[in-house]
């Protein structure tokens, strides 16, 4: 009905002159008045008219003070703070309108398809009015009008803000994505679930998704800027589906090559291991990251080591976000929202590792209502907690999660498990304030430990500190300002206890702080600059050792390590036009070795053994013992061909001062670390990758091929049988060599529809060289080896088919080449015992992996009286009951050789977990 | 509940390493390498050395010998040591010679092919001696047994490493004990007869010799000198330990180099943690090639000796709880009846084979015959584990 009535008014006013208008004098004074009543009174005084719907003008008051005015002069003035335009028809009768103004002339484009041209031969740009035509796509009630038409506007895009708020809670939605699908255009929301979007005037159909919503999808006519906050509810059953709408084809669109997101609803329907929902698994399932084995902690990035991913939980960094070898995750998967995960090109802010950056975001807690979420498996319990502290500001997430192995072990009738641990738990706090519409603030803390004994006389703990704040700031449309500060540490000890008064206990710590500050510079549509500084202070006690009861042990110490890390960092992404796309950042990192410290100094030529330290140099506190420095360049360029065929060029060039050090095939728990030193330089890596990402079917399909050249120097390897741990000598047992990737990743996603899912194919290869003029210091006579966890096909299928609302049915497949490892080239004899002859690393294969696993989910139903959502997930992991072997080994057994091969899960496992949320 | 059974058992894998299983395994890159085992000490004797080659996982050692090779060795004073093959492989220094301090010596193999080895220089290093060989029974990991350890003095640095070796020999005294045994002749008897034993197989004597790597440092310790150093563990129900029994320690000293050498060796070849396992490779010892191309497996040493013995009877840590063992497991006794044709058939066949031995004889109710009670020779015959004869040193 407006609808007619605007077209009616148009065609009948263009007619009217506006000069004939007769003038009336007004005298007001009114206070704090509903504007309905300044209307009435205007109408009293004079014979003006005014037409209008009471519903436009209900929620406003007005002040003002006229003397003699007339009523062009009046009008502008009660109107400025509204939507309403005002067209004086004739000397009586005023038309208000919404939105929109009334014009008395037939618009240009209305008036002959000729004339566009002289539009833009024109230097001064006739302003079209806004048209609202047809509806372009089906919309759900009204159309939404917003901002208020100004006459002469020159300003044709506009910027519409506003929140997307839950409906239930209230809270603000992060997330979710806002697009208007037919121009291209879109965001998503922030943490506060603001969002701001520029559209051209004009009817629009908006729509959001997220994961966590259902669809919203309105007509909108954009004639201002304005303001649109949108209520969204919660779409529990509709998951699986909506998820992959969230950033439907982002991978097409952004300039950065290599990133993986990971959402956590996207793996709530995963089958599991042990009932233990896993983000970093999942991860593994995803083209380029991959794990030395399936008991086996940490993740090799596109052929990097593990030491190599800078894992962030809330930017605070996570040194072994695994439990109990790796089998769990320390990440609370209730309680974290996403990772993000840069395997190619990482973005200039982040440093300080070579392969990758693992971006593991926390949720924000609630600020409305008391929420819970928790779950029982057979391993683990977990329960999480949103309590709100000040309405609509602030709430706090707790976290924790325990296992009840020890329980399990106790009650075992088995007199070798006496003395048998296994446990872990871990806790995260997370506090979060909206303190002003631009300024949030988030705090996290977060710990973890494990305890096992695999042996009875040693146990074994380990534990991850860290806390981190963060506080953002919007200082004005262009600029915002992050800081960040964050605390992490990692320590473990072991126990030993054995029967000949030796018991000790030995530990390593390692602690740093960051400071980080950061600006986001939106300079123009095509320019948006990034730019700051950071700073890092290590600290680690690389060794202690000390006697326990009245043990014979002498405490032992070896001396602090401290460090200091900084960077600058700058960054553009500089859209050249709607096809093509830069990123260019330039990081500049700087490392030094900090006193007080004594560094051995080696003769040149001779190998480097303890025997050769020519000189020990003293260094005061605080004295740089030592410094390395360099730039390190981000480049990534993208190249639309269409909306939804790009391609991306990359190159990557990362520098690494803190090097984890093992001397085992995988990752151990005992793993120390050591900083850069006069000893030991510096690891970096250049990367190249090229990719190519198509989306078909309305972003259903999301295909993607990337590949990549990596080349490292400096990687860290060690002497066979090197002793990494309380040894004074450490950089004598450390060889530094360079390694060689290259691979190809293919993944193909299918975001909606009943079967979704994403099927993942790398082949890669990773080499490492380590050579030298002494053969001592030589490992495969200097020529490149495949690495531990060189692995060239590696095949993951993920998939989930939704059978009816409730029930659901998803599968994971895995196939990997068999990881290289070291086997002998004969045996000999020596003391009445045999012993095997290794030579040349890694030139055996085990056999290969493969695994498949199938789950069943099924949600509670959704009577809304019920006092929890429920969630039962029925899973059973490795159904084919492949024995896959994790590792191929040999023992001298009373004198003889015998070869072992040990695997992990080599049976099916069954397991049911039950969730609930309320 | 079966299946959180199951998953029990899986928490319980991961302890128990029973996700662990031995499997056949074929080399398909064997590579050849001299190996040497060369010690030479401070004790006046034939010095030896031990020449053997690298083998396949499924030969044996005794195809691989190192033979008709010429060994020396050098000293830094211009001496020079001959060494003679004595047996396969086995190559013994023409004269008697010790090892004494502040003397380099140098091991120098020329192989028939004409490849030349030669060791790095190495020096007698100081020593303290074992005080003494303790004994003392107690549980250890979950086990009841005997535990052997030594206590060193006398340390000549703070930091000392060492090598221990023992050999262990033991009394062996038969299950049964009869002083007739069976015989057949066709010719004589239509049933095997008893003859009087004209020879001793009651009480034997072993030695075996350790053939594990027992390596022992004092760096760690606040005392320079090993106290309750672990040597050799017996489990309380081994039958070395049923009757008298005695154990000679030798301890040799190391260098820091050779310590880590044989310390690597060792972590290699131990079993590993489920989850983690030592990268192996391979290990540099003292002696290569003279062109340096070709590295030999094995080390050159030259070591200070010190050795103990100990003697203990069974009742010094045993109780009347605990009952002797026996080597021979499977004693059961069989009374033959010689009316049953196919036992008596049976029993002809087992004496003609040594296979049965006389224990007792029984009245079989039928006057001027008996019926004849066998068992399996080992539990009679204290041969089969053993020497008749004592060792020299043997004290009773």
């Amino acid at each position: 009905m407006k609808k007619l009535i605007f077209w009616c008014l148009l065609f009948t006013c263009h007619l009217m002159m506006a000069q004939e208008v007769k003038v009336e004098q007004i005298s007001l004074n009114f206070e704090d008045k509903p504007i309905l009543e300044v209307l009435q009174e205007i109408e009293e005084q004079t014979s003006y008219k005014f037409f209008f719907l009471d519903e436009w003008l209900e929620e406003y008051r007005v002040s003002g003070n006229f003397e003699n005015a007339d009523l062009q002069e009046v009008l502008p003035q009660i109107f400025r703070n509204t939507l309403i335009n005002f067209y004086q028809i004739n000397e009586e009768r005023v038309i208000l309108t919404k939105n929109n103004v009334i014009y008395d002339e037939v618009a240009q484009s209305l008036s002959g398809p000729g004339k566009d041209e002289e539009q833009t031969g024109s230097p001064v740009v006739n302003v079209e009015p806004v048209f609202k035509t047809g509806t372009a796509g089906v919309a759900q009630q009204g159309t939404i009008y917003i901002g208020k038409e100004v006459i002469g506007n020159n300003k044709r895009t506009f910027t519409i803000s506003g929140t997307i708020t839950d409906t239930d809670t209230g809270r603000g939605l992060p997330n979710v994505s806002v697009l208007v699908r037919e121009r291209g255009i879109g965001t998503t929301t922030n943490n506060a679930g603001y969002y701001e979007l520029k559209l051209p005037a004009g009817p629009h159909l908006l729509e959001t998704s997220s994961l966590e919503t259902a669809a919203y999808r309105r007509q909108i006519v954009v004639f201002n800027d304005g303001n649109l906050d949108i209520q969204l509810e919660e779409n529990l059953e509709m998951l699986g589906e909506i998820l992959l709408e969230a950033n439907s084809n982002r991978n097409v669109k952004q300039t950065i090559a290599g990133i993986e997101q990971i959402n956590i609803n996207e793996i709530k329907t995963i089958p599991l291991v042990l009932g233990e929902r896993d983000l970093l698994k999942v991860a593994l399932t995803r083209p380029g990251i991959s794990t030395a084995g399936e008991g086996s902690a940490g993740f090799n990035v596109r052929g990097g080591n593990t030491d190599q991913n800078l894992i962030l939980l809330d930017n605070a960094v996570i040194y072994n976000p695994a439990h109990f070898f790796g089998i769990f995750s320390a990440i609370n998967p209730f309680t974290t929202s996403s990772v993000e995960i840069y395997k190619g090109n990482i973005p200039s802010e982040y440093g300080g590792r070579l392969s990758s950056v693992f971006d593991i975001k926390s949720k924000d807690a609630s600020t409305t209502e008391f929420k819970g979420e928790g779950s029982i498996g057979p391993v683990t319990g977990n329960l999480t907690l949103e309590i709100p502290i000040i309405e609509d500001k602030a709430g706090l997430m707790v976290g924790g999660r325990g296992t009840y192995s020890d329980w399990i072990l106790q009650s075992l009738d088995e007199p070798s498990l006496e003395n048998s641990k296994a446990n872990f738990y871990d806790v995260i706090l997370k506090y979060n304030h909206q303190i002003s519409e631009k300024t949030v603030l988030k705090t996290t803390a977060y710990y973890s430990k494990d305890a096992f004994s695999l042996t009875t006389d040693s146990t074994f703990n380990y534990s991850n500190t860290l806390f981190s704040l963060d506080l953002r700031h919007q200082i004005n449309d262009k600029n915002d300002l992050e800081i960040i500060a964050s605390n992490s540490g990692y320590r473990f000890n072991i126990d030993f206890e054995s029967d000949f008064s030796q018991d000790f206990r030995s530990s390593f710590d390692i602690n740093e702080t960051e400071i980080k500050a950061m600006m986001n510079y939106h300079h123009s549509e095509s320019h948006s600059f990034k730019y700051g500084v950071s700073g890092k202070l290590y600290g680690l006690n690389p060794g202690r050792i000390r006697p326990l009861g009245g043990s014979t042990v002498s405490p032992f110490t070896i001396d602090r390590e401290q460090g200091l890390e900084g960077a600058l960092f700058i960054s553009d992404s500089y859209e050249i036009n709607k096809d093509l796309m830069l990123y260019a950042g330039l990081r500049y990192s700087f490392f030094s070795a900090l006193g007080a410290g004594t560094q051995n100094i080696y003769a040149e030529g001779v190998p480097r053994i303890p025997e050769n330290v020519v000189e020990t140099r003293e260094y005061d506190s605080g004295e740089f013992m030592q410094t390395y420095s360099g730039p390190e360049l981000r480049l990534s360029a993208r190249y639309n061909f269409n909306p939804d065929f790009s391609t991306k060029l990359s190159y990557s060039n990362t520098l690494q001062y803190i090097h984890a050090l093992s001397n085992n095939t995988t990752i151990s728990p005992t793993d120390t670390y050591k900083l850069s030193d006069v000893n030991i330089k510096p690891q970096r890596a250049n990367q190249y990758s090229l990719g190519f990402y198509q989306n078909l079917r309305q972003n259903m399909y999301e295909i993607s091929l990337e590949g990549y050249y990596k080349q490292s120097s400096n990687m860290l390897d060690y002497r066979v049988g090197a002793q990494l741990f309380l040894n004074e000598n450490l950089e004598a047992e450390i060889l530094q060599g360079q390694s060689r990737a290259y691979g190809a990743e293919f993944m193909l996603k299918k975001s909606t529809g009943r079967l979704n899912g994403w099927l993942s194919y790398t082949y890669s290869r990773a080499f490492l060289q380590l050579d030298s003029e002494f053969p001592q210091e030589r490992v495969n006579r200097g020529e490149f080896f495949p690495t531990n966890f060189d692995k060239p096909h590696d095949l993951s299928l993920v998939a989930n088919y939704k059978l009816t609302k409730r029930f659901s049915l998803s599968t994971n497949f895995i196939y990997q080449t068999g990881r290289p490892v070291t086997v002998p080239v004969g045996k000999y004899s020596q003391n009445g015992a045999e012993y095997v002859v290794y030579s040349a690393r890694n030139q055996f294969r085990i056999p290969d992996y493969y695994r498949l696993d199938i789950s069943l989910n099924i949600e509670g139903n959704h009577k809304i009286e019920k006092l929890a959502h429920s969630f039962w997930n029925i899973s059973v992991y490795n159904v084919l009951g492949r024995n896959n072997p994790y590792s191929v080994f040999f023992v001298t057994d009373n004198g003889e050789i015998k070869a072992y091969q040990s695997s992990i899960f080599s049976i099916p496992i069954p397991t049911v977990t039950y969730n609930f949320k309320f | 509940m079966k299946f959180i059974r199951i998953i029990y058992c899986v928490v319980l894998c991961f302890l128990l390493n029973s996700c662990v299983e031995e499997i056949e395994f074929e080399l398909d890159n064997f590579e050849n390498y001299l190996v040497v085992e060369a010690g030479i000490t401070n004790e006046l004797k034939h010095q030896q050395v031990r020449l053997t080659r690298t083998y396949d996982l499924d030969e044996t050692i005794e195809n691989n010998v190192e033979q008709n090779a010429r060994v020396q060795i050098v000293t830094g004073n211009g001496e020079v040591f001959e060494f003679r093959e004595s047996q396969d492989g086995i190559y013994e220094s023409e004269i008697e010679f010790q090892a004494v301090p502040g003397v380099s010596y140098q091991l120098i193999i020329v192989t028939t092919t004409g490849e030349e080895y030669i060791s790095s220089p190495e020096e007698l290093l100081p020593a303290s001696t074992i005080e003494d060989v303790e004994v003392e029974r107690r549980v250890l990991d979950g086990e009841d047994g005997l535990v052997i350890s030594v206590n060193t003095s006398g340390a000549a640095t703070d930091s000392d490493y060492y090598r221990f070796e023992y050999e262990e020999t033991y009394q062996i005294v038969s299950r049964y004990r009869y002083g007739s045994d069976l015989e057949y002749d066709a010719a004589r008897d239509t049933i095997p007869y008893e003859v009087f034993k004209d020879y001793e197989e009651h009480i034997c004597y072993n030695t075996s010799l350790s053939n594990e790597l027992i390596l022992g440092s004092t760096t760690d310790l606040s005392d320079n000198n090993l106290q309750n150093k672990l040597v050799h563990f017996i489990p309380v129900r081994d039958p070395k330990i049923s009757f008298r029994y005695s154990i000679l320690v030798k301890q040799y000293s190391l260098s820091q180099a050779h310590y880590n050498y044989l310390r690597t060796l060792q972590e290699m070849s131990l079993s590993n943690n489920l989850f983690s396992q030592t990268q192996p490779g391979f290990l540099n010892g003292n002696i290569e090639s003279s062109d340096g191309q070709q590295e030999a497996i094995g080390l050159f040493t030259v070591s200070s000796v010190s050795t103990k013995r100990r003697f203990f009877d069974f009742d010094d840590y045993h109780t009347t709880a605990d009952t002797r063992t026996y080597f021979a497991t499977d004693c059961r006794i069989t009374t033959v009846d010689l009316f049953n044709p196919v036992a008596l058939e049976a029993l002809i066949s087992q004496v003609v084979a040594g296979e049965v031995k006389l224990v007792g004889i029984i009245p079989s109710g039928v006057p001027g015959i008996v019926n004849y009670e066998v068992t399996t020779p080992s539990c009679v015959d204290c041969r089969y584990w053993g020497d008749l004869e004592p060792p020299e040193f043997w004290e009773d």
